[in-house]
């Protein structure tokens, strides 16, 4: 009898136990999950911010996706846009100590940024497999501060639908341009024309002073190489063919936004072709698929193109969290997985590894942006990242682009926009 | 019916113990439940209300900015300058090219919260829904569903639309605000977009898991994090709505989109007509810690019950341990074989119970022996008496036998002693029938007299006198004989002559019989001295039956005689016409007669 009671009251005693352990285990166990609810911290928000085409932001926004699934606690805010404008808020965002963690470089700016010191060194990402000529232009004294990411190349896109049907070939040199803009006028439609008025943009009068032997009309070094003659005849020609209505008026022109479906005159079939980037053709060729093709830009007396790097990334130095901005890139760039989705959006990858598994997959698209960089390899100048915005320079372009402009709508005539310039280039250092 | 009365005490005891410590915490938890409920919806809404108050001030913040900057962006020169311009192409193109790339696009690139800037003039140089900075004609603004509101306002903030940018289209938050000249003209209307995810990361900077709605001052939703409840629960949840600040328990209407129905909404607002934040918690989440500790003391009582349970059990066990041993002992009782030994160890009431039970069982025990020896006796007694019924019978047929002899023999004399002896055998059986009436009683007398003459010739003389109307009364048989017997004993002890003379008569309710002789009387010592061999057996064994059958005033007295010498016997005796029932005392009597 007594024996039994003590095996009852031991019995009692172990499940009172039990349940008081039970109790305990599921008390510790909500606050394993509360911690980790808050994220011990774990839980990062990286800005990045990039302009192009929507086909670059879809797969741009892919790779995020990716390497957030990947990396659980990191997570992306994307900011994205087109070209336009992209620099003058990066500028500004600089300027109040706001940049995102991870931003979109250029090449014609990054001496300004490195210099400048708004740009963080990214030495200690894995560069083996990276083209060194490539590197190097994202160098400034010795350390990486933008990590390159894709071949790219200076030519042409066109409306190779239109262009056959017609039975031409887009113009080999800038005499056959010329021609043409006039010869293929009559069997265009009233408002459709070869090309808009390039008279203001000053990209194709580089190529045009470039393929004439006269190097770029601005350089690295600061220097005012604009050259009288050949900038005179440019304005000159467009002048007539303006006068002929052998481009668009100028409002028109003015309206061309490139890739946006409806302001881009490219895709409207205003225009059978425009200047462009290799690494852009995928955009451009988003919007009208199987209808445009690349091509060199014309030559004059050499080839007016260049290679370049398409862009970079850069980290800022304010980044709360530069490592794991670094650790993206070295993903970004290096790893296969992020190539399979990138593709050839910000041109061909700068990684030979990645570029190689991936060229059986080329498209269409990615080969006649191949075929672009090949050709102008062949004889095309390297690309001069020109002064930046110091010393004036910054001043010289946002006037230039209004001189220019002035003489498109013909407020004033070329020889007065040519003292203008001329008188702008002496407040230059 | 009561189950106290019903079943067996160890169940009764255990299964109330049970009920009455469930009931006990099922009260516990009730009552826990409802207080630490309130008290958390109370606490949370205190807290959530700060919170509310807090962000409900930086919202401000941020709206105000944005309202300022609006009112900046209005009043500039270029702008208002851009939209009166009339007439050349590149004039215009410039100044809004100057516009954007001096003025608006740095306050855009440099604000957080401004999005995108909406612009409608009379006639904008170029359309595009996708820039930051859209130019658009004022045509289109009077097809949009803000268009009345701002209509009859200056200004107004709008609730979540979509609008396109260079990131595509883009939820967002608008301040819209009418562009007009000092001059009283209106040029055109400016909006300011602030995208929705840079409020709602406000709103949920807190990691609230709560959803927040953010409601203008005509009870029309701004925006919302996580859930949007339709407008007929906005309406009902505004109903709630009393003052600055406050909180509800609110069952919200099926119709919705939440999946929870039962919410604490909690408002904050800074003024009355400026925006209000109202947050909904579910119910659950609030009291997910009541529940808890509802549950915690489901565990402690079901742990307490379990305890109890072995608890009760132990003490019904051990209260009814010596109530079942009672039990047990009184069923195994059996008077007369040894019992089991009885539990000596209780000293409180169930010792009192066993010591109780054990007198009991003594007494009973006695009581038994003692009527198995009266049985026995009794037994004995029957046997006798029917001996003695065998007896007379015996004899007196005897009696007649020689009797017959005697007269064969010619013994005349003998034959006649035999004769009278036979008829006083008869007379004393009288069918076994213990009352006799009083004529045979003295024909029993006579028989004897009679007898006796034989033996002491013309010496013996004798009177009987005795009213006819006595004659028929009943009274005990053998009554009068012994004392006739002892008035001839005694009364002629050492003479050869006496006289013995019984009377009977009436004398109140009874009849008093006399019968007096006229011997030496009584000696001194006759009353110690009462062991007579013959005579006194007799006189006391009349004596004793006529106390057992009658009692006083009825009985017997023996005297010397006063009027000479001689004894005295006097009988007094009830008048009886019929037998007695004397069920209980024949026996008794008869017992004594011979016992």
């Amino acid at each position: 009898m007594r024996k039994s009671w003590q095996r009852l009251a031991a019995g009692t005693a172990a499940v009172l136990m039990l349940s008081l352990v039970l109790s305990a285990c599921s008390g510790v166990k909500k606050e394993e999950t509360g911690a980790a609810g808050t994220g011990n911290g774990k839980s990062i928000t990286l800005r990045i911010m990039w302009w192009g085409s929507q086909a670059r932001h879809d797969a741009t926004l892919k790779a995020l996706d990716l390497y957030s699934k990947n990396n659980p606690g990191i997570t992306f805010e994307p900011e994205y846009q087109s070209f336009d404008g992209y620099q003058d808020k990066l500028s500004t965002q600089s300027a109040g100590k706001n940049t995102p963690d991870i931003f979109q470089m250029d090449a014609a700016w990054f001496n300004d940024w490195a210099s400048s010191g708004r740009l963080e060194d990214l030495s200690s990402i894995p560069t083996d497999n990276i083209d060194k000529a490539l590197l190097e232009t994202g160098t400034y004294q010795g350390k990486l501060y933008a990590m390159p990411l894709g071949n790219n190349a200076w030519g042409m896109v066109y409306n190779k639908t239109i262009m056959d049907s017609l039975g031409v070939q887009p113009p080999k040199t800038w005499d056959e341009f010329f021609a043409m803009a006039r010869d293929l006028k009559p069997k265009l439609a009233k408002d459709q024309y070869l090309t808009r008025d390039l008279t203001a943009d000053s990209a194709s009068y580089m190529t045009y002073q470039l393929s004439m032997g006269k190097g770029f009309s601005m350089s690295k070094d600061g220097k005012f190489h604009y050259d009288e003659a050949t900038w005179k005849d440019w304005m000159n020609k467009w002048a007539q063919l303006r006068k002929d209505h052998l481009v668009p008026p100028p409002d028109v022109t003015v309206s061309d936004k490139s890739q946006d479906a409806q302001m881009d005159l490219l895709i409207q079939e205003k225009i059978l072709l425009r200047g462009a980037h290799a690494a852009e053709f995928g955009g451009t060729d988003a919007l009208k698929p199987g209808v445009m093709a690349l091509t060199t830009q014309p030559r004059g007396t050499q080839a007016g193109g260049w290679l370049k790097a398409s862009m970079y990334w850069s980290v800022s130095p304010n980044s709360q969290y530069k490592e794991e901005a670094k650790k993206f890139i070295d993903w970004f760039v290096n790893s296969q997985e992020a190539g399979d989705i990138l593709g050839t959006s910000r041109g061909i990858p700068v990684n030979k590894t990645v570029a190689d598994a991936l060229e059986p997959k080329f498209t269409d698209v990615d080969k006649n942006a191949l075929g672009l960089i090949n050709e102008v390899s062949k004889d095309g100048a390297a690309f001069d990242p020109g002064p930046g915005n110091k010393g004036g320079w910054a001043n010289f372009t946002k006037e230039y682009d209004n001189i220019t402009q002035s003489i498109m709508f013909g407020k004033i005539s070329i020889d007065d926009g040519w003292n203008q310039i001329v008188k702008l280039s002496k407040s230059l250092d | 019916m009561n189950p106290f009365r019903m079943f067996r005490i160890d169940y009764v005891f255990f299964f109330s113990f049970a009920a009455f410590i469930a009931v006990l915490i099922t009260i516990m938890m009730i009552v826990s439940y409802r207080f630490s409920a309130n008290e958390q919806a109370d606490s949370a809404s205190m807290y959530q209300q700060a919170v509310l108050q807090q962000l409900n001030k930086q919202l401000t913040d941020q709206m105000s900015a944005v309202e300022q900057t609006s009112l900046a962006v209005a009043i500039n020169s270029p702008l208002v300058n851009y939209l009166t311009m009339k007439g050349d192409y590149y004039a215009r193109k410039t100044a809004r090219d100057e516009l954007n790339r001096d003025y608006l696009a740095p306050m855009l690139n440099s604000s957080r919260s401004m999005f995108s800037f909406q612009i409608y003039m009379s006639e904008p140089l170029q359309v595009d829904p996708n820039a930051n900075i859209q130019y658009l004609p004022l045509a289109y603004a009077s097809r949009e569903s803000w268009y009345p509101a701002v209509d009859k306002a200056d200004f107004v903030w709008i609730g979540q639309r979509e609008v396109g940018s260079p990131q595509g289209k883009q939820q967002v938050i608008s301040f819209i605000r009418k562009i007009t000249t000092l001059d009283g003209v209106n040029r055109g209307i400016l909006i300011i977009n602030v995208r929705v995810k840079f409020l709602q990361d406000i709103l949920t900077e807190d990691n609230s898991s709560a959803s927040r709605l953010l409601l203008d001052s005509g009870g029309r939703m701004i925006m919302h994090t996580r859930i949007a409840p339709p407008p007929g629960e906005i309406d009902a949840i505004l109903k709630e709505v009393s003052g600055d600040a406050g909180h509800a328990h609110q069952l919200l209407q099926a119709a919705g989109s939440l999946p929870e129905k039962n919410m604490l909404t909690v408002w904050s607002r800074t003024a009355p007509g400026s925006w209000m934040l109202v947050e909904l918690t579910p119910w659950k989440d609030i009291t997910g810690g009541s529940v808890r500790l509802a549950w915690t003391m489901a565990a402690i009582g079901a742990a307490a019950i379990l305890l109890s349970v072995f608890f009760t059990l132990f003490l019904s066990r051990n209260f009814t341990v010596p109530i079942r041993k009672l039990v047990q002992l009184m069923q195994a009782f059996n008077p007369g074989k040894p019992g089991l030994p009885l539990p000596t160890e209780y000293r409180n009431e169930f010792g009192s119970l066993f010591s109780g039970y054990r007198k009991l069982t003594e007494r009973i025990e006695t009581l038994y022996q003692s009527l198995e020896q009266q049985y026995k006796a009794q037994r004995e007694a029957e046997i006798k008496a029917l001996q003695a019924m065998i007896n007379p019978h015996f004899l007196y047929n005897t009696l007649d036998q020689l009797n017959w002899m005697a007269l064969e023999a010619g013994q005349e004399e003998i034959s006649r002693v035999l004769e009278l002896m036979g008829q006083m055998f008869r007379i004393g059986l009288s069918g076994g029938e213990s009352m006799i009436p009083m004529q045979d009683e003295l024909l029993h007398v006579e028989c004897y007299l009679k007898i006796q003459q034989f033996k002491r010739g013309k010496g013996l003389e004798w009177e009987i006198d005795c009213p006819e109307d006595l004659r028929q009364l009943l009274i005990p048989k053998l009554t009068l004989q012994p004392f006739v017997e002892n008035a001839i004993v005694h009364g002629f002890h050492g003479r050869c002559h006496g006289r013995v003379v019984l009377y009977a008569a009436h004398e109140d309710r009874g009849i008093r019989i006399r019968i007096r002789d006229d011997g030496v009387g009584l000696r001194d010592d006759w009353k110690t001295r009462r062991r007579h061999p013959a005579g006194g057996y007799g006189i006391r064994n009349v004596t004793e039956r006529i106390q057992v059958f009658f009692g006083p005033p009825f009985g017997v007295s023996l005297r010397n005689r006063t009027d000479g010498s001689g004894t005295e016997a006097e009988i007094y005796l009830p008048k009886l016409t019929q037998q007695l029932d004397l069920e209980g005392g024949r026996s008794d009597v008869d017992a004594r007669n011979r016992g």
